[in-house]
């Protein structure tokens, strides 16, 4: 114990300073999340960055709060694991990483002292880079690194806790300024790197909390202060503003009738007893699910088809009111495992992130095993997709994220799991089908992944959305609200009206005299009739071109288009 | 004049030419409706698919009686004949058992019953190069080892422009899976080991004919491909004009589904059957 005669013991950091700074990072930046999320390049309802890493940090937080022992290097290996587990997003999966770096270099000790936390920081930063497939700089990178950097150079001039968050702080911002101009696209958004401002919020937190009482802390969580952070969902609210959740039907409802299939039959009558209804047949079982007042109606009905199992029944309402226990907004994990035939364990498995009821039965229409519910500003968690993947009886496993910002999320998951993970790059919905529609369950993985791969060249994406604040974009006003067509994920039609604008998009995807299939999912706000009269429009127009409606029910895309 | 017959069943759908000219016994399978059948054949389809839509069932087909088998076969060994017989894919039909049994009732020293593990043009290429090959003096035996060489070197593709029917006939094999999909789906189908199976499943059906065209093996030497379709000779034609242009050197016909296949094909499918050999 030589080593520790050589530190100036006022300079140890405890388990308990460690729990302080992780629970207070995730109430300060809770409080910061929306400024993160506006810095979206295009300001579109997208894969929220402050609301992904809030996420991430409560996940950690939950871990450090119940945490008993006296070891900083147990609870920080806790807290990464918990963290990764709750990790949502690419930034909340490079987060995750960085805490599992730290957990790294403090793991065995009791209390580290001012190196120590500066190596720690130096492995945080190797493992955020490793789990990044093609680091970029200008990004949440760039900046962890510079934090590091500051933290070692005020750590090697003894300085305490706080002087050497306070100087990785200050490296941090100066680093953060600069990725307006590393990035070409967030220069001409004129806005930094939204991961690498949530780094520098973050450890303003650590350092808010270095400052406060834990006591303190989590008086301030309960109070009226927090009170409009208590949601989880708070930037879904903000996505979907016409959509709260509607506690008109507090009741999830699920469960499996083992009979006669009768689904058309039994929406129509389940229909009027609340909302987010899905029934789905399979063979001789019938799955249930819906949002309810009177769930007793509903089992009562139900009965009436066969014999009832796997009930589920929860109170939504009371998922609001754990300030700790973030779980997917609003909708929960539906999978069907159950009355799907259970695949054997030599074939191949697939599971599809999807949202929208509609979407998710046109996904398993099309053989994926399980849907894990989440998309744009609502990315499931690694452990969602994890669980996903175990539960699947298969060695094999395919994961469709069918968005950019699931992929990281995904490779956690395959780096995680002892069953063979092979992730499609899908960056749409429209993406998801066409790889779908390449699987040959005769030919072995490998091939599968490399045509599924292939085939997202054979369609092209569209989506219908609305802008979340005024913008300028290649010299053109964008008022908030407006409607906004994306090509391929790049902003190329706005309007104040939805159908000209998707019309608008439509004429630009259909740029290649090839072109024969439009396929059109209407969003939940669209009525039906409405997205009739659209396709039949879109068919006018264009009277070469075949049109697909579908109802794809999912929230903030008005439509999901695939040009074919 | 010739010591060999050939016997085949009508799913070969030779023309009446062929069947003259080659002197080929035809044995027809039927459809039937809920007011009657019909055998099998070259007929109008548009008159068929009338009478199915007249109809509030889809009809079914059946495989000939192994009676009809025997009294053709006890004819033609009457008249000092022996008899190569070529059928349908056993995995889709029990023409090929019926006739086996036949045979063996008849006289299995001097017939000879192949099971062709397709059906249609590729079945009619072996059928007619059988005969082919009888006038040229091959032996009944010898001529059977040369169908069961030439067999694996036929490929048969078909895209079906609704799946309904195949959905109601039931041979769909590996396709089944194709059924659930809520999405339209313009799958390519082909014959795997006498079954058939999904080949590609792609979402037009402009993709689907260009995706089977890039099958065509055009470094072969002799190349001899059959556009077949189901009531759409307009796109049969199109695709016969597109081979030509890619395979200058193939035999390129067209060839049109009478009842049984359209039974399960629909109206619309289009395919081709493919002979290469070097």
């Amino acid at each position: 114990m030589t080593k520790t005669e050589e530190h100036n013991l006022e300079l140890a950091i405890n388990a308990a300073d460690f729990q302080k700074m992780i629970v207070g990072a995730s109430y300060y930046f809770d409080r910061e999340k929306e400024a993160i999320n506006a810095l979206n390049v295009f300001p579109v309802p997208d894969g929220d960055t402050g609301t992904n890493m809030s996420l991430t940090l409560a996940a950690a937080a939950e871990a450090a709060l119940i945490y008993q022992g006296d070891a900083i290097g147990e609870i920080a290996v806790q807290t990464a694991s918990s963290a990764l587990m709750g990790a949502r997003g690419n930034s909340g999966v490079i987060l995750s990483q960085l805490l599992r770096g730290i957990a790294r270099g403090l793991q065995g000790k009791t209390v580290a002292y001012p190196d120590d936390l500066s190596k720690a920081f130096q492995y945080g930063v190797v493992y955020a880079y490793k789990a990044v497939s093609k680091p970029v700089e200008g990004t949440i990178l760039t900046v962890a690194r510079e934090t590091a950097r500051g933290a070692r150079s005020a750590a090697r001039s003894e300085a305490d806790l706080c002087g050497i968050i306070e100087t990785a702080i200050e490296s941090g911002r100066k680093a953060l300024a600069r990725t307006t101009e590393m990035l070409p696209a967030l220069k001409e958004a004129g806005v930094v790197d939204a991961g690498g401002m949530g780094l520098v919020v973050f450890l303003e937190g650590c350092l808010f909390a270095v400052q406060h009482a834990l006591g303190e802390i989590l008086t301030r969580k309960e109070t009226g202060e927090v009170k409009d952070k208590l949601s989880p969902s708070a930037g879904m609210t903000k996505a979907a503003p016409a959509e709260p959740l509607n506690l008109a039907y507090p009741y999830c409802t699920e469960f499996i009738i083992k009979g006669t299939p009768a689904a058309t039959e039994l929406k129509t009558r389940l229909e009027p007893l609340g909302d987010s209804l899905l029934v789905v047949d399979q063979d001789e079982i019938s799955k249930v699910h819906l949002h309810t007042a009177d769930p007793g109606a509903v089992l009562s009905i139900c009965l009436a088809y066969g014999s009832l199992h796997e009930i589920k029944i929860d109170n939504m309402a009371d998922q609001h009111h754990h300030a700790f226990n973030l779980q997917s907004p609003v909708e929960t994990v539906v999978t069907l495992s159950g009355p799907k035939k259970l695949k054997g364990k030599d074939e191949i498995g697939i599971i599809a992130i999807s949202f929208g009821e509609g979407n998710k039965e046109l996904f398993l229409s099309l053989g994926t095993d399980e849907i894990v519910f989440g998309g744009q500003t609502m990315n499931p968690r690694v452990e969602d997709l994890f669980e996903a993947v175990q539960r699947i009886p298969t060695d094999r496993v395919l994961i469709l994220p069918n968005n950019k910002n699931i992929q990281m999320v995904a490779q956690q998951v395959q780096k995680m799991c002892a069953k063979e993970v092979a992730i499609v790059g899908s960056r749409t919905i429209a993406q998801g089908f066409a790889a779908l529609l390449a699987f040959n369950p005769n030919v072995d993985f490998e091939t599968n992944v490399r045509t599924m791969e292939e085939s997202l060249k054979q369609v092209k994406s569209g989506e219908v959305t609305y802008a979340t604040r005024d913008t300028v974009v290649k010299g053109k006003e964008i008022a908030r609200g407006s409607y906004l067509g994306l090509y391929d994920g790049q902003l190329c039609s706005t309007g104040k009206e939805l159908t000209p604008t998707t019309l608008d998009l439509i004429a630009q995807m259909l740029d290649n005299e090839d072109d024969e299939l439009v396929t059109i999912l209407y969003g939940k706000e669209i009525l039906r009739n409405e997205a009739e009269d659209f396709a039949a429009t879109v068919e006018k127009n264009y009277p070469h071109v075949e049109v697909e409606l579908k109802y794809g029910g999912q929230p903030i895309y008005y439509y999901i288009l695939a040009v074919e | 004049m010739d010591k060999i017959a050939l016997v085949t069943d009508s799913t070969a759908y030779l023309s009446e030419e062929e069947i003259a000219q080659h002197a080929i016994t035809v044995i027809p399978l039927t459809v039937n409706f809920a007011d009657g059948f019909i055998y099998d054949g070259l007929v109008d389809t548009d008159e068929f698919f009338a009478r199915v839509d007249r109809s509030n069932k889809l009809p079914f087909t059946s495989q000939p009686a192994v009676g009809q088998f025997v009294e053709i076969y006890r004819a033609l060994i009457e008249a000092g004949k022996e008899v190569i017989s070529i059928h349908l894919s056993s995995e889709l039909s029990g023409t090929f058992e019926s006739a086996r049994g036949a045979a063996s009732m008849v006289d299995p020293n001097k017939i000879t019953v192949i099971d062709s593990t397709t059906t249609s043009a590729p079945m009619a290429f072996l059928v007619l190069a059988a005969s082919q090959w009888a006038r040229e003096g091959f032996s009944r035996s010898e001529i059977a080892v040369k169908l069961e060489k030439a067999i694996p070197e036929l490929r048969s593709f078909f895209i079906p422009d609704t799946l309904e029917y195949l959905k109601k006939g039931g041979r769909i094999g590996g396709a089944q899976a194709l059924l659930g999909s809520m999405l339209q789906i313009k799958p390519i189908l082909y014959f795997f080991e006498g079954k058939v199976e999904v080949f590609e499943k792609v979402r037009t059906r402009r993709k689907a004919i260009n995706r089977m065209l890039q099958e065509l093996p055009l470094e072969s030497k002799h190349l001899k491909v059959a556009v077949v379709h189901c009531a759409a000779l307009e796109d049969a034609v199109g695709i016969k004009e597109l081979i030509i242009g890619m395979a200058p050197h193939a035999q390129v016909e067209i060839r049109e589904f009478g009842p049984v296949l359209s039974t399960h094909g629909g109206p619309g499918l289009v395919g081709m059957g493919v002979w290469a050999h070097d």
